[in-house]
């Protein structure tokens, strides 16, 4: 998996995949909300399940909200988008700071099914790891 | 941290063969209740990345799980 200078990494990173595929690794942006619910669907019940430990139907309006409201300090998402085959996004990666202790985050990572075992998940959460550690939590509450 | 059991919701009839036929009768749920709200992060039902907490779910709706499949 190597990095490139491509030009479309001004958006972002483009990542060559072991199996020869590119994906660019950006941020999240409240504009990708429509495609999130829309992916979320092609999503296998499994894939659900394994994200969110249950598997509703859809993505529900509160939840949209939520998942896009990211800040790139105590909560950060980046996103992957294939540049082979036209699919705007296959893989979405994300942290948020624990709000007891925000030296501490959680982490979750979904990549969709027929993109799974390419090493997008793994492109996504390397990337996902320096700004979790270089950006400055909020002070912890008292 | 202290987790209130509570009662929740109503359960209904379900045809589960719909929704969960392609699985093994021992993997399907046979019923399911109606708990009086969603799960939330405030509530720490979720988790920050909105992950269900399934030992706070089955501690606090202990009482809707049993009343389901406690018979």
């Amino acid at each position: 998996m190597t990095s490139t200078t491509d030009p479309l990494a001004r958006d972002g990173e483009v990542v060559s995949l072991a199996d020869g595929g590119r994906v660019l690794v950006r941020e999240l942006l409240a504009s990708d909300r429509d495609e999130l619910a829309e992916r979320y669907l092609e999503l296998s019940p499994g894939a659900r399940r394994m994200r969110f430990f249950n598997a509703p139907d859809h993505l529900s309006t509160r939840l949209l909200d939520y998942l896009v409201d990211v800040d790139g300090i105590d909560r950060c998402a980046l996103v992957a988008q294939s540049l082979d085959d036209g699919t705007p996004g296959v893989g979405i990666a994300r942290y948020a700071r624990s709000h007891d202790d925000p030296s501490c985050a959680e982490a979750a990572v979904t990549v969709l099914d027929a993109h799974q075992s390419r090493g997008i998940g793994s492109a996504l959460m390397s990337r996902l790891a320096e700004p979790a550690a270089t950006a400055s939590p909020r002070s912890p509450p008292v | 941290m202290d987790y209130k059991p509570q009662n929740g919701g109503g359960h209904y009839p379900w045809t589960p063969a719909r929704e969960t036929g392609r699985f093994d009768t021992t993997a399907r749920a046979q019923r399911r209740a109606i708990l009086p709200s969603d799960f939330t992060i405030d509530a720490e039902e979720l988790t920050p990345t909105l992950k269900v907490r399934r030992a706070v779910v089955h501690y606090r709706y202990q009482a809707a799980i049993e009343s389901i499949y406690g018979s």
